[in-house]
């Protein structure tokens, strides 16, 4: 899988050049869809972990209101096809850009292709402490201890923000090293650790709403 | 000129049909002949009556008459054992997880009934519209599942609707509401229907509509209004009457007729006065009720509405004062001590602009409209409303589309086998937001079969769960490592197969033929009474022109006719009617023929 080169393509209709490689605002035309579609090109925003929360719900907006099936009900069943995966397209970018870990994720996949993705690397000490936490946190499901588990939910949330907050220096890094791989494994180890404390923390929320 | 997408708002109790005209969206029909049908129906040795006109069998006959059939659309007999002990009629476990209603003889699923309904909004329709209705948006409660849509989707089809989207009723309102007065910002809608009660947040930004948040509380609603109502009226003829029994099914009919009747009164007046007859028990009783006790007596029921609002909020990261509108929806808002509520508990007078019974089914119209090409100025932005996922492992929920998605969605998961040489994975599909799938909803079940035998934990199987933007879930399966792409027979739980529907079609559709074949029978059982009194009539006429062979032919037929007029089958009924016809021709000639010469003698003296 060659990596696109993003945000440089031309509308298949009339030759603008398009903004988001889903639709061309210039002739109201669905664009059709690549194989390897880049998350950022289709929000039509600059790539990089670092962006515009509100560029990108503005840009989502833009285009959704564009492509969504719904307008294409009368359409032939060709066009109503694409407006559909479009848009499924779209929704999928804007769900793995917005949120931060996710679009980490998503970033690395595009910078290191081919390299082995061990979801196993955790920082040091991290998973000893996650192990005491966890007894921690059945004791207290156990016993319903609701205020002890509201600071618990707490405690893990600081440290997803604590995570979160490591990532924007790895992200600058990677732009300037050489060694991809060095940055690329801490890089791993920090989202690792983030699904480790979102699994957690959904068995917290679990507890709450029953 | 676009097609015409009717709006139509299936409701627990009432249900109503709205269009786009010229002039805007309205409901169709005038406030004389609205598109309006209660939702009620009674089974009778001749078929159906709808709406208005079962009601007062409602009471006459209770065990053979329907209503708040919604409650039981897309739901399991394990599921429903509260409402059926308030239901006068009998539901029974059918195949599957479905249930059916016994009306007499027969029983009939949930859908079925709801498109009794429908087919009568839709005949309705095109008889004030004047023109044949093919597609429809309907609404649901925001908390319905993908059973119960899919149980709404069921009924519209055997109705002969088209669904092109189901919506949210909050959503819908808040449409119609938001379109009106042009309004930007967060909006609450707070809707105490019949039987249920939801809260949805929306966020109308642009031209984009998105539901931000939603909770409720599908046991809840005016119907607990009216129970709370049935309970004081119990007591006060308790009091009177220490020893009688209220059980029957028509007695408590009585009860919540008056209920419902008593609660409309006091959102007009402070104090209503009543009669309870029971002419079973030779009972008149009389009464009077404050709507201040009628507010205290509902005090409970608002307060779990108001718990729900704020988990929505809570939900949505907002606080009480990041509400811009509050938009009511649903008969029970129009009880005062209601209002009265929820303008302190969002700190904002309610918009009652758009009548709470009509703003519904105003904007799932509007929303047809939309679907139809009409306009292309907003854009409802629908969400998965529960996470959507598959069981694994130890009874686990494994969440592969979770909740608040935009539609349309897709996305992958790859799971494997857990025994050795496994050729066949059982899917099993759920819906919910539990870790356990025995906390979740059971949407269908589908074999994956033709996986090569490998040892276990080998093969991967990818499941694919597409969501559309009708909200329609499809689910399929391949095994990666070897290519094979997987086999996949989705059987709905809680729904109708195709089969099923088809059979449901094709027996209403026989039962079409049926009434069809009556209502002939008694045409033309008058037809032959009419010819054998015109032969009757002229019989001299034909001693005159007849010959003896013809007079007996005529004889001979007219004692077939009688004879085939007690048979059911109006085609050969008709047959003979024809032979006799063909018979008396010339006699029928003949005497049209003097009658004209006398006339023609009279006129000329």
């Amino acid at each position: 899988m060659s990596e696109e080169p993003s945000h440089s393509r031309c509308c298949e209709r009339c030759g603008t050049e398009l903004v988001s490689c889903l639709f061309c605002f210039d002739c109201s035309s669905l664009q059709p869809l690549s194989p390897s579609t880049n998350y950022f090109y289709a929000l039509g925003i600059p790539d990089g972990f670092e962006l515009d929360l509100t560029l990108l719900e503005e840009q989502f907006r833009q285009i959704a209101g564009e492509l969504h099936p719904d307008f294409y009900m009368n359409s032939s069943s060709a066009e109503k096809k694409l407006s559909g995966r479009a848009s499924t397209l779209l929704n999928q970018a804007y769900d793995n850009l917005k949120d931060s870990f996710k679009r980490a994720t998503y970033l690395m996949r595009l910078k290191g292709k081919g390299l082995e993705w061990n979801e196993r690397v955790l920082p040091p000490g991290f998973l000893e402490e996650m192990f005491s936490l966890q007894e921690e946190l059945d004791a207290m499901l156990e016993k319903q201890d609701q205020p002890g588990l509201k600071r618990f939910q707490d405690l893990l949330d600081k440290r997803r923000r604590g995570l979160e907050s490591g990532l924007i220096p790895l992200f600058r890094m990677l732009e300037s090293v050489k060694e991809l791989e060095v940055v690329l494994e801490q890089l791993q180890m920090k989202l690792n650790a983030e699904r480790y404390l979102q699994s957690l923390l959904d068995r917290i929320q679990v507890e709450e709403t029953t | 000129m676009t097609e015409t997408i009717i709006g139509i708002d299936l409701g627990t109790t009432n249900s109503l049909s709205a269009s786009v005209f010229e002039e805007g969206p309205e409901i169709i029909g005038t406030a004389q002949d609205a598109c309006m049908v209660p939702s009620l129906l009674s089974r009778t040795g001749n078929g159906w009556l709808v709406g208005e006109e079962a009601r007062a069998r409602l009471i006459s006959s209770p065990t053979n008459s329907v209503y708040s059939v919604k409650r039981l659309m897309g739901r399991g007999l394990e599921e429903l054992e509260e409402e059926i002990r308030e239901l006068p009629y009998q539901v029974e476990a059918a195949q599957r997880k479905l249930v059916k209603i016994r009306l007499g003889e027969e029983s009939f699923t949930p859908q079925e009934l709801s498109s009794v309904i429908l087919s009568r909004i839709k005949e309705k329709a095109e008889k004030l519209l004047e023109r044949t209705i093919e597609k429809a948006v309907i609404t649901v409660p925001a908390y319905f599942d993908d059973a119960q849509r899919q149980a709404t989707r069921d009924a519209g089809k055997i109705a002969g609707l088209d669904v092109v989207r189901i919506i949210n009723e909050p959503t819908a309102a808040a449409i119609a509401y938001g379109l009106d007065e042009k309004k930007q910002g967060y909006v609450a809608v707070y809707d105490l229907g019949g039987g249920t009660f939801d809260i949805s947040i929306l966020e109308l930004k642009g031209k984009l509509f998105k539901v931000v948040a939603t909770h409720g509380d599908t046991r809840l609603g005016g119907d607990d209004i009216d129970r709370v109502l049935v309970t004081l009226f119990t007591q006060s003829l308790l009091d009177q009457y220490p020893n009688l029994d209220l059980e029957d099914p028509s007695s408590r009919q009585i009860l919540r007729k008056t209920a419902e009747e008593v609660k409309i009164a006091l959102s007009g007046s402070m104090e209503v006065e009543y009669i309870l007859e029971l002419p079973e028990k030779r009972i008149k009783h009389r009464g009077q009720l404050k709507a201040d006790e009628l507010s205290r007596q509902i005090e409970p029921l608002l307060k779990r509405t108001f718990d729900s609002c704020a988990k929505a909020l809570s939900d949505a990261g907002l606080k009480h004062g990041d509400i811009d509108e509050v938009v009511l929806v649903g008969g029970s808002t129009l009880v005062p001590a209601v209002r009265k509520g929820v303008e302190s508990f969002f700190g904002r007078t309610p918009h009652v602009a758009i009548d709470p019974y009509k703003v519904v089914a105003i904007g799932a119209a509007i929303q047809g409209h939309l679907l139809a090409g009409g306009r292309r100025d907003f854009l409802l932005l629908d969400v998965v409303p529960l996470a959507l996922g598959i069981e694994t492992l130890g009874g686990t929920f494994s969440k592969v589309i979770t909740a608040n998605t935009s539609l349309p969605a897709e996305e992958s998961e790859v799971f494997t086998t857990h025994v050795d040489q496994q050729t066949s994975i059982e899917i099993n599909i759920f819906q919910g937001e539990r870790e356990l799938v025995q906390d979740c909803r059971s949407l269908g079940r589908f074999k994956l079969r033709g996986i090569p035998p490998m040892k276990a934990g080998f093969p991967l199987v990818e499941v694919t769960f597409r969501v559309d933007s009708n909200g329609l879930l499809t689910v399929s399966a391949y095994e990666k490592r070897s290519g094979t792409e997987a086999q996949i027979e989705v059987i709905p739980s809680h729904g109708l197969t195709q089969m099923e529907i088809d059979a449901i079609m094709e027996a209403s559709f026989e039962h079409a033929v049926d009434d069809f074949n009556q209502r002939q029978l008694i045409e033309f059982k008058q037809t032959a009474e009419r010819v054998f009194r015109g032969i009757q009539m002229n019989w001299k006429i034909a001693e005159e022109i007849l010959d003896e062979d013809q007079r007996f032919s005529i004889q001979k037929q007219m004692e077939i006719v009688k004879q085939k007029m007690t048979s059911e089958d109006s085609q050969i009924l008709k047959a003979e009617l024809d032979a006799l016809g063909n018979l008396t021709r010339p006699l029928a000639d003949s005497a049209m023929g003097r009658a004209v010469l006398e006339e023609l003698q009279q006129q000329n003296p």
